[in-house]
């Protein structure tokens, strides 16, 4: 190697922050993202503020009044109990989002520190992991976290620890197979022969590159996330009531589904609608997001 | 379709024009390129990288401007037949078949999925109507003309058992399992090793001769043009620049383009610096109105302001500088 | 070949053998007593010690493990709590049902997928095109039970033309056993459909930029034998892994889909052995899922090691 100074090799590190201006360009140029994400902030100012929207009491049950169909008083009608359609779906925009957002949080706090120790270290530590990952990737996911949630008792919080524990090796996979990627540059092979500690080459020069994929992939997972919640809380084992998610008001109206088909719509169509907005801005941060390397 | 007889050359291009439509504005990759390979004969199509020469085999291919966004104007005469405007259907019986062509990256031409033989086969089946058995047998038999040894084992080897020398030979024996009679080499020698490429360029001036093959082969390597070419035609941003025998050009460039690329040839006996040529060819869209190597040309004057013709000035001998017909004036080394 | 499979064989016992601990495990979970645990309501202190008994929790956790792994080798996989009878021949009574639906589903899945994909790569940039991206999204974008639940309604409530619930074995005919089937397999199959297109078109449409289809069009191949033949043989050896992982995908999404149109498959055995508890009864479910998901992966392995010519000879 020729007679790089210490100075140089710095000076090439310490390159380019990420541009965000550049991104935020290119992303506004796709209409189907913007508009997808455009969505999302709907749907989370709507959960945000269901309290003062909801024009009716979601838990409020009028027995002489059940599975009626739409009408001025009841925008959606009324459920099994009496209870405004509208109200609860309101509501449970509240609990299917915070619910996804626990999962997804978990699944990358587990995953994200194992993925770039496994990537980066390498060796029998990546070996160990990988072989645990591919155990629990060989497990049925929704199966796992059901019989997790069985044995600690149905509630949403141990539901959704359950669906973080088990989505985990997906994202510990992600990271992983970006760092393997990342740690063959060159910029890392300079840093490290000026002998920077490897935790800070991992902070500073792999971290900031591994942020992009990630993000795209949280907005996936988190859609991932949200229909393995609405799948437990379908069955029963996921939010409990009074509380109820979107998957909840799914499980209950199939018992109805013959007398009233219509109340098995608008929840379904409130999760595929926001599971498919998710996936279309993780495809649109995916193409806006610049191929060159952050150094 | 007019007779073609043995002195009309096999291919001849006329006035070739390739327009690419992007964004509603048209970029013309050729302009009005003509020539001509004659029976027997090895045409050289020299130039940088963009002037058009593999755009040209495309369009002979029929592989570009077929389609809404790139149109093709001129003609193509393939033995008396117009090439332009030609169907799918009769284009089809006409490659591999009677129009064969060599590309440049052997490493990644064949199918890594299927044996060579089988690739090579497909082809001669699908032309001569032979059964499996025969077309295999023919297989053999190119095989072994590419000197591919144990050509008959090899038959279901795959392309990844083989170097990249190997592979092109394999290309090549492709190209001539069903007995064209013009071929096209783009590059065929680029991407190989400088020792193979002197086998790979024997074998193909072998086969020609045995084979009386008609060949135009495409390269940016002056010296390649002088070891294989009976004449050479230079490119330079989608025109024709200098046309003629290649000992003539190589004794007496009448195109300044021409003679910087001689000189810039690097050679054993040179002394001083290596020549280049400064600066780069202009972009599709940003071409000079006047001749377009002027920005570069150490011979530019007033008069390169006004589009240049393609001047014949002499028996097969053409150049598109208005100088051409002096001999240039020798540029101090 | 076998020398290329032994790392992957050892290192796919060794998975399976974390499995194991991980599902053994899943008693080491329970909170407090798990005999308490699993009594359920108001138990007595004979349940309990019958419980523990049966369990074998007085003894050591590693002798524990190692019973129970003994056991499984001799195909035993417990007692079922709730039914009292083992857990093996529950599975084996129910596995028929989930093996049709899940096979059904990944025939459709793959007809659905492969043709769609290879339509849309043919036909790239036009309608078609997008129409087959749209629908693509959205199909995974949707619970599968949803779907179900979509279906019945109109296929099933509105036109008629499909039963709703129930199964029926294929010794009883082929038509009754495909009738029933046929909605829940289709919910199931739309995700993995959904996405195998995608994975198809992008195989393909790299494929097809690719400078060995360059000179089968200069050997003046026909275009459909160009895109059938050489096209689709290398565009399909990455989606050989796409599709094994649908399958697996699948295997876990038959839970709710069998709930909803009453198959008694292993998915409704293990939603009930989770209400009531029955641990050995997921356990086992679980356990069988993981072992066909393992199979798989060594299956798939092994077939693109067959049809990537470059692994096969090292």
């Amino acid at each position: 190697m020729s007679a790089i100074t210490k100075t140089e090799v710095i000076a090439t590190l310490a390159g380019s922050r990420p541009t965000r201006g550049r991104f935020v360009q290119r992303f506004r140029r796709q209409p189907i993202a913007v508009g997808a994400l455009g969505f999302l902030l709907l749907v989370s100012a709507m959960a945000l503020l269901a309290p003062w929207l909801i024009p009716h009491d979601p838990y409020q049950q009028d027995l002489a009044r059940v599975l009626q169909t739409p009408s001025g008083e009841h925008l959606l009608g009324t459920d099994e109990l009496g209870r405004d359609v509208f109200s609860r779906l309101i509501m449970g925009a509240r609990v299917s989002l915070l619910a996804a957002l626990q999962g997804t949080t978990l699944a990358i706090a587990i995953g994200l520190p194992l993925g770039l120790v496994a990537g980066y270290v390498r060796g029998r530590v990546d070996g160990a992991i990988m072989i645990v990952t591919d155990a629990l990737m060989a497990l049925p996911a929704l199966v796992l976290a059901m019989a997790i949630v069985a044995i600690w008792g149905p509630s949403l919080t141990n539901a959704m620890v359950a669906i973080g524990i088990v989505t985990a090796p997906r994202a510990l996979r992600l990271v992983r197979s970006s760092v393997l990627q990342i740690r063959e540059e060159t910029f890392i092979e300079a840093a490290r022969s000026i002998g920077t500690r490897s935790i800070v080459i991992v902070l500073r020069h792999v971290l900031p590159n591994v942020v992009a994929p990630l993000i795209v992939f949280t907005a996936i997972l988190a859609g991932t996330v949200m229909l393995m919640e609405a799948g437990l809380s379908f069955l029963g084992l996921g939010v409990q009531p009074p509380e109820s998610s979107w998957g909840a008001m799914l499980g209950t109206s199939f018992r109805y589904i013959s007398r009233a088909p219509l109340l098995a719509i608008y929840p379904g169509l409130a999760i595929a609608l926001t599971v498919l907005a998710l996936n279309l801005v993780g495809d649109g941060i995916r193409e806006s997001i610049g191929k060159k390397l952050q150094k | 379709m007019t007779a073609n007889t043995q002195a009309d050359p096999v291919l001849d291009v006329r006035d070739l024009e390739l327009t690419f439509t992007a964004g509603g504005r048209g970029l013309k990759l050729l302009d009005g390129v003509s020539f001509q390979v004659r029976r027997g004969e090895t045409l050289g199509l020299v130039g940088e990288s963009g002037s058009g020469k593999s755009m040209s085999a495309l369009s002979i291919m029929g592989f570009v401007g077929r389609n809404r966004s790139q149109s093709l104007a001129g003609s193509i005469r393939y033995q008396g037949t117009e090439l332009i405007g030609l169907p799918d259907k009769q284009y089809r019986r006409l490659r591999g078949n009677r129009i064969a062509m060599v590309f440049q990256e052997p490493m990644t031409s064949l199918d890594p999925s299927f044996t060579i033989g089988s690739q090579i086969a497909e082809g001669i089946r699908l032309h001569q109507g032979v059964s499996r058995d025969a077309a295999m047998k023919r297989v053999v038999e190119v095989l072994d003309l590419v000197r591919i040894p144990s050509a008959a084992q090899r038959l279901k080897s795959y392309p990844h058992e083989f170097s990249g020398g190997m592979r092109q030979r394999v290309l090549i024996a492709m190209a001539l399992a069903n007995n064209p009679e013009f071929i096209i080499a783009d590059e065929p020698t680029t991407a190989l090793d400088v020792s193979i490429q002197a086998q790979i360029l024997e074998l193909l001036k072998t086969l020609q001769a045995d084979l009386g093959l008609s060949l135009l082969f495409i390269t940016h390597n002056m010296g390649v043009v002088a070891d294989i070419c009976d004449r050479v035609a230079v490119m330079y941003a989608g025109q024709i620049v200098e046309e003629g025998h290649v000992l003539d050009v190589f004794r007496e460039p009448r195109h300044p383009y021409s003679e910087r690329l001689l000189a810039a040839m690097p050679r054993l006996d040179a002394t001083g610096d290596l020549q280049w040529i400064p600066g780069s060819p202009p972009d599709v869209d940003a071409r000079p109105h006047g001749c377009r190597f002027a920005p570069r040309c150490h011979l530019a004057a007033e008069e390169c302001a006004e589009p240049q013709e393609l001047l014949v000035i002499g028996r097969g001998r053409a150049s598109r500088c208005w100088r051409s017909t002096s001999t240039l004036p020798e540029v101090a080394r | 070949m076998l020398a290329i499979f032994a790392p992957r064989l050892i290192r796919t016992a060794a998975v399976f053998v974390l499995v194991t601990v991980g599902i053994f495990g899943l008693t080491a979970l329970l909170p407090g007593d798990p005999a308490l645990a699993l009594a359920g309501e108001n138990p007595t202190p004979e349940l309990i010690a019958s419980i523990r008994e049966q369990l074998g929790l007085d003894r050591p956790l590693y002798e524990q493990y190692f019973g129970w792994l003994l056991a499984l080798f001799s195909g035993d996989l417990g007692t079922s709590l709730y039914f009292g009878v083992p857990v093996g021949e529950l599975i084996i009574a129910r596995l028929p049902v989930t093996l049709s639906l899940t096979l059904v589903a990944v025939v459709i899945s793959i007809v659905l997928g492969l043709a769609g994909g290879m339509v849309a790569a043919a036909r790239r940039g036009t309608i078609v095109d997008r129409l087959a991206t749209v629908l693509s999204t959205i199909g995974i974008a949707t619970p599968n039970f949803w779907f179900g639940m979509i279906f019945i309604i109109v296929f099933a409530f509105g036109l008629g033309w499909f039963p709703a619930v129930g199964y029926a074995p294929l010794a009883d005919g082929v038509g009754p056993w495909l009738a029933h089937l046929i909605l829940p397999a289709t919910a199931l199959a739309l995700a993995g459909a959904a996405e195998l297109m995608r994975q198809t078109r992008s195989s393909m449409t790299d494929t097809l930029g690719q400078d060995y289809i360059r000179t089968a069009r200069a050997q003046g191949l026909r275009p459909a034998a160009i895109y059938w033949r050489r096209a689709l043989r290398n565009a399909s050896i990455p989606l050989v892994t796409v599709v094994a992982f649908q399958v697996a995908l699948l295997l876990g999404g038959v839970v709710i889909v069998e709930k909803i149109f009453g198959l008694p498959g292993l998915g409704s055995l293990v939603i009930d052995a989770v209400f009531s508890k029955d641990l050995p009864v997921v356990q086992g479910v679980v356990l069988v899922n993981a072992i066909i998901v393992l199979s798989l992966n060594l299956l798939t392995d092994f077939l693109y090691t067959l049809l990537n010519p470059k692994v096969r000879h090292g």
